[in-house]
């Protein structure tokens, strides 16, 4: 499979007051044609931020690209003009955000939002974006599209929004979709709802997803591959499956252990011990070095090494030769 | 029931009712003031001079046997005019100024350094002294009460555009694909609407203290047009044997200026830009 979006080596610099700062450290991740890859880690990893410099949409007083390539169907995106890379921003690669209940313009009736989308890369007419902007909501399962048009966004319920930025999101059927936690902000049961759109959406689409989530349920659901990040590193990359059945990074093993099993009966969640080294404190070569239960010196001093676990599957870990599987 | 339907009426707000009654009221007296006005503004009359308010002249006779009543009525048309242009400038200028400065924030740190700057005068002084550059008049009244209240405008939509450009809306759109002037028109103007409608209530009520204030001071417009400012300003040393004639276009004054602010303060409970954002669109009360 043609690979579609390559990112190489990026290094995002954020400036706080205390000075300069890497989030993302020589990160680099690829998804293929049709393919869905998960981008996992917890707050503050630098995975929204890796979906911003991908969508060109950094905020550039307080972060900027301090090194690395984003490719995407082989053209350098961080060789474009910022008008370049709007041009395809939306068309080519489309992004839905997190918060479904802020990412609508409050005074803009919903039709008007998608259509404005249609038109901003499309010449086709009033009438004819209109009619595209009804299917798009039939798309996402939206009931009477026809009169849900006319709505404005605090008429409609949460989940209702996020079809809605789906739809607008799929309006120029992009090649690549970039999902920022899109079910963060949803009820349990619509989470499942959007979920199952989105991949319905996604095969009969044949379109690429970045799915950016620390939810690992919901990577077994809507992912093929998964890459895991722990403070701005890449921890492990591979498919759902080997990673989930095999992980080899202490971190994803940390992870994948905290998750509370239904059929086991437990006093307590597993929680990995330590925390995410805080704004002001030296970062060792390894991030996961201070809280990992396999450190030594090794992980301190050197940057570790990419190993190569299967064919598909990658981990970034001195130990991971030597890491017994479970 | 919709923000939109609660937003527009004021429906169950007594107050706020009352003062879109008087402003209602004084519009017509605006409009209609030849029509409505008993006598010639202007027509001097030596023989009823000073005379108290009686069943002839409602509101007594100044100094000259003028009628008080028709010049209230007639000054109304003045109060309406200054306030409609100095809203105009105000807005024009501030919506220009503050959300090219939220845009571009270099240019922005130098328009809100000079907005800084004029914003440390007092509202009256700053109009002072444009009057004294421009020279009095009409024209230059609104002018100078504009470009006072245009500070104070722009502050205001600069700090809203700039919370609008962070909206999560705004990177949605971005993200769509739109530039700059698309996030302009769509994404920022129409946004700023409820705010700057609070905004040019308080701006009319306020233009009319002030040019009051310039009228009073001999500075506003000139002595013949009959203004409410004008007509305290010329009567002020009868205060003891007429005060009639400074009670009624004082009333004026102080009726516009407390019923704007009555509307623009239910106005704003209704359309708080923070509250809208936050609960999607509901209001507080």
């Amino acid at each position: 499979m043609n690979t579609l979006l390559s990112v190489r080596d990026l290094e995002l610099v954020g400036h706080t007051a205390s000075g300069p700062r890497t989030l993302v450290d020589g990160l680099s991740i690829a998804v293929s044609e049709g393919e869905s890859l998960a981008l996992v880690g917890e707050s503050g990893s630098g995975k929204s931020i890796t979906a911003l410099a991908i969508m060109g949409l950094l905020p550039e007083a307080e972060v900027t690209v301090g090194g690395g390539r984003i490719e995407f169907s082989g053209e350098s995106l961080l060789d474009l003009s910022a008008l370049e890379r709007r041009r395809i921003a939306g068309n080519r690669i489309a992004m839905i955000f997190q918060e479904p209940m802020t990412s609508l313009n409050p005074v803009m009736r919903i039709g008007d939002q998608i259509v404005e989308m249609i038109r901003a890369h499309e010449r086709v007419s009033l009438r004819a974006a209109m009619a595209r902007a009804a299917e798009l909501l039939a798309d996402v399962r939206i009931p009477e599209p026809a009169m849900r048009l006319r709505a404005y966004p605090h008429q409609l319920s949460g989940g209702q929004r996020q079809r809605v930025m789906i739809a607008i999101a799929l309006a120029c059927r992009p090649k690549l979709l970039i999902a920022d936690e899109p079910t963060t902000a949803l009820d349990v049961t619509v989470q499942a709802q959007i979920l199952a759109l989105l991949r319905d959406l996604q095969q009969e689409l044949a379109m690429a997803m970045l799915f950016i989530t620390h939810d690992l349920g919901v990577v077994a659901n809507i992912a093929d591959r998964v890459a895991i990040m722990y403070c701005g590193q890449l921890a492990e990359t591979g498919s759902v499956k080997e990673v989930f059945r095999t992980p080899s990074h202490p971190y994803t093993r940390g992870l994948l252990h905290c998750v509370p099993n239904a059929s086991a009966e437990l006093d307590e969640l597993v929680a990995i011990p330590g925390q995410l080294p805080s704004a002001s404190e030296s970062l060792a070569a390894c991030r996961f070095a201070p809280r990992c239960p396999l450190a030594d010196t090794i992980c301190h001093r050197t940057p570790p090494p990419t190993v190569a676990v299967s064919a598909v599957h990658f981990c970034h870990c001195h130990h991971a030769g030597g890491v017994a599987v479970p | 029931m919709t923000t939109y339907a609660t937003a527009t009426g004021f429906g169950g707000q007594k107050l706020a009712f009352a003062g879109l009654l008087i402003i209602a009221t004084l519009a017509v007296c605006a409009l209609f003031a030849p029509w409505l006005a008993p006598a010639d503004p202007i027509a001097i009359d030596p023989l009823v001079r000073l005379s108290p308010p009686s069943a002839a002249h409602w509101f007594g006779t100044d100094h000259f046997g003028r009628d008080t009543l028709s010049r209230v009525i007639h000054g109304s048309r003045m109060a309406a005019f200054i306030g409609i242009g100095v809203v105009a400038i105000a807005l024009g200028g501030g919506i220009t100024f503050g959300v090219l400065s939220a845009v571009f924030p270099r240019l922005g740190m130098l328009l809100m350094r000079i907005v800084d700057v004029m914003m440390a005068f007092p509202a009256l002084l700053l109009a002072l002294a444009l009057i004294v550059v421009l020279g009095r008049g009409v024209e230059n009244s609104i002018l100078a009460i504009g470009v006072v209240y245009m500070t104070t405008t722009a502050r205001i939509v600069y700090g809203v555009s700039l919370r609008l450009k962070s909206e999560v809306w705004v990177d949605a759109a971005l993200a769509m694909g739109a530039r700059t002037p698309r996030i302009v028109f769509r994404h920022i103007l129409p946004n700023l609407v409820s705010p700057l409608f609070v905004q040019a209530s308080f701006v009319f009520a306020f233009a009319q203290l002030q040019a009051a204030s310039l009228d009073f001071l001999g500075l506003g417009v000139p002595p013949e047009t009959p203004t409410w400012g004008n007509m305290i300003s010329e009567s002020r040393i009868y205060i003891t044997r007429a005060p009639w004639l400074l009670l009624f276009p004082g009333l004026m004054i102080a009726l516009a200026a407390f019923s704007l602010n009555l509307v623009g303060d239910a106005a704003r409970d209704r359309l708080d830009p923070r509250l809208q954002a936050a609960f999607g669109g509901r209001s507080r009360s």
